[in-house]
C-alpha cells in the first residue's frame, strides 16, 4: 500500500501556481467536488498498475485547467462543461496537467506512482470510494473556478 | 543553438520553448518530436544541439531514446524534462548519459538551476 501523504493547500497552491500561473486562487473546500454533476476522475497507479490516488475534478474545473494551460478560449472551456464533456482540443492538455499532478502524491515521497487514465464521470456513475481525501478549491482567472478532491484508494 | 523538445504533449513542448527563451537562452532554434521515435529521426536530420525530452511517451519512451542514442554513438547534450521525480528514475537516468533532469511542472529558474552547470561545461 502506498505510504505516501495526500497533498496540503500549500503543495496544491505551488502545483497550480506553477502549471497555469501566479494568479490561480486555491482554498480549503469543505463539500469538494458535486458528484452529481459530471466529473473528471483521474487515477495514478503504482509499478504493479494498482490505483492508489486519485483526483476527482469538477468537470468545469477539469476544462478551464486544461483550457488554462495553452490559452485555449474560456469559451471553449465553458461550452464543453455545459455538454457534458471535455471539450477534444482540451483533452490533451488535460491529461497532461493531470499527470503532471502526480507530484501532489509524489513530492519528497518514497513510493513511485504514474498518472494511469483519466474518465469523464456522470452521477450515474459510482462515486469512487476513497479511504482519506482533502478537498479543495480552485479559481483561475479567466476561466471557471471549481472542487477538487485528492484521496488514497 | 538548436534545440530538439521531445514531448508527447504539443502544449507541454511550446510552455518548454517559452521556458527557454524565458530562461535566457540565446540565438535559440527548437524543433519538435512528439515521441521517441521521431525523435530518433529528427536527431539524424538536424543534429540538434541539445535534447530535452518527456520520460513516459508512447512508441519509444525517453529513456529508451537516450539509450538508443548512446548506442548508437551519439554524444548529443541530453536531459529529461518530466513528471518522474523518483530517485530511482533520475539515477537511471544519469546512467544512461542524462546530463541534467527537469521536473514538471517547472519555472524559468528551475530550467536555468539545472542548465547553468551543463551549459557552462558543454557550449
Amino acid at each position: 500500500m502506498c505510504s505516501n501523504p495526500l497533498p496540503t493547500l500549500k503543495t496544491i497552491e505551488k502545483m497550480m501556481h506553477c502549471l497555469l500561473g501566479d494568479q490561480v486562487v486555491t482554498k480549503n473546500s469543505v463539500p469538494g467536488p458535486d458528484l452529481t454533476k459530471p466529473h473528471v476522475v483521474a487515477s495514478y497507479v503504482n509499478d504493479a498498475h494498482e490505483v492508489q490516488r486519485i483526483l476527482v475534478c469538477e468537470l468545469g474545473l477539469a476544462n478551464a485547467m486544461g483550457a488554462a494551460m495553452s490559452m485555449i478560449p474560456s469559451g471553449v472551456a465553458n461550452d464543453a462543461t455545459k455538454a457534458g464533456i471535455v471539450a477534444d482540443n482540451i483533452q490533451g492538455n488535460l491529461s497532461e496537467v493531470l499527470n503532471i499532478c502526480v507530484n501532489l502524491f509524489t513530492e519528497n515521497c518514497t513510493d513511485r506512482l504514474t498518472f494511469s487514465n483519466l474518465k469523464v464521470c456522470t452521477p450515474k456513475d459510482p462515486a469512487p470510494a476513497v479511504k482519506q481525501s482533502v478537498k479543495y478549491a480552485l479559481d483561475i482567472p479567466r476561466y471557471t473556478g471549481g472542487s477538487l478532491l485528492a484521496g488514497s484508494v | 543553438m538548436k534545440v530538439l523538445i521531445v514531448d508527447d504533449s504539443k502544449a507541454m513542448r511550446m510552455i518548454v520553448t517559452r521556458t527557454l527563451k524565458q530562461a535566457g537562452i540565446i540565438n535559440l532554434t527548437t524543433i519538435e518530436a512528439g515521441s521517441g521515435v521521431e525523435g530518433l529521426a529528427m536527431v539524424a536530420d538536424h543534429k540538434p544541439n541539445a535534447i530535452f525530452s518527456d520520460w513516459n511517451m508512447p512508441e519509444m519512451t525517453g529513456i529508451d531514446f537516450l539509450k538508443k542514442l548512446r548506442e548508437d554513438g551519439n554524444s548529443t547534450l541530453f536531459g529529461f524534462v518530466t513528471s518522474e521525480s523518483s530517485p530511482e528514475v533520475k539515477k537511471e537516468a544519469k546512467d544512461a548519459g542524462a546530463s541534467f533532469f527537469i521536473v514538471k511542472p517547472f519555472t524559468p529558474n528551475s530550467f536555468e538551476a539545472a542548465l547553468a552547470p551543463v551549459m557552462a561545461k558543454t557550449f
